[in-house]
């Protein structure tokens, strides 16, 4: 495996030519999705101010989503977070280990016309679909990886 | 998150979120708050104007409160949402079967308009 020195990464990240990654793992309980969000804003994303929201919501509710329904008992489990900033788009993914789930192929709620048809849930993916330009899923090696995309500012 | 309620005079209970009402934010409330509205004609107007972080699961919480309200006679309004929180609730078209108000006055006439 080829070796990259910081310098060179943090050199071609300033650049701009290519792409700065950073990742964090986070302990899956109700805790992760508010730590992911803070995580997410503490370092610069390159978007918008309109779209790094919609990127933070778009993170804590695919978190949220893991830590509900991935196992049956999360405890001891990690959710780990990775945002990579390319040229053109910035690129959150994240991975767990739980029950293989495709967030664009799962059914979403039917706009509800009254209170009384209103469920409680289901909102979130439909939230993360309308809101994030691209979203890819991957399952590889017992592992959920959930990508979105949101085009950088200027 | 914070939850702070009072009773007015004119029988409107008016109840007040501050922070994020996120899945930690959401568990943190939805007892007392679930609590405070599981009561007979009771008109509530829920504050939000404090609440700086909106997600699907307080979306939920707040649904289940307004259910839980009509259900016995009362009433749901929510009041004062940042632009980031009214955006979802617009998303979520929940801002269609929950009045949402820029106002304590015109909230406060709504929850109490006749039925």
């Amino acid at each position: 495996m080829e070796s990259v020195s910081p310098d060179t990464l943090a050199a071609a990240a300033s650049s701009g030519l290519t792409t700065s990654m950073s990742s964090r793992t986070f302990p899956a309980d109700r805790t992760a999705p508010r730590a992911a969000a803070a995580w997410f804003r503490s370092a610069p994303s390159g978007l918008s101010e309109e779209r790094a929201a919609d990127a933070e919501l778009c993170l804590d509710e695919l978190v949220t989503n893991v830590v509900r329904y991935a196992w049956d008992d999360p405890t001891g489990h990690e959710i780990r977070v990775e945002v990579e900033r390319g040229q053109e788009e910035l690129t959150i993914a994240v991975e767990d280990d739980g029950r293989a789930f495709d967030p664009r192929e799962a059914p979403l709620p039917p706009m509800p016309r009254s209170l009384d048809e209103a469920i409680p849930g289901g909102r979130g993916l439909m939230l993360v679909r309308s809101i994030a330009p691209r979203v890819a899923y991957e399952r590889r090696d017992g592992r959920n990886r959930v990508t979105i995309a949101f085009p950088l500012a200027g | 998150m914070e939850l702070e309620h009072d009773d007015t005079a004119d029988g409107v209970r008016l109840i007040r979120l501050k922070g994020r009402l996120d899945l930690e934010g959401a568990e943190a409330v939805d007892l007392k708050l679930t609590s405070l509205c599981a009561v007979r004609k009771c008109n509530v107007i829920l504050d939000i104007a404090g609440v700086e972080f909106l997600s699907s699961i307080g979306v939920s919480v707040i649904v289940r409160v307004a259910r839980a309200l009509t259900s016995r006679e009362g009433r749901l309004v929510l009041l004062g949402p940042r632009p980031n929180v009214a955006d979802v609730l617009m998303r979520t078209q929940i801002d269609q079967l929950i009045p949402v108000f820029g106002e304590l006055d015109a909230a406060r006439s709504a929850v109490l308009a006749p039925a």
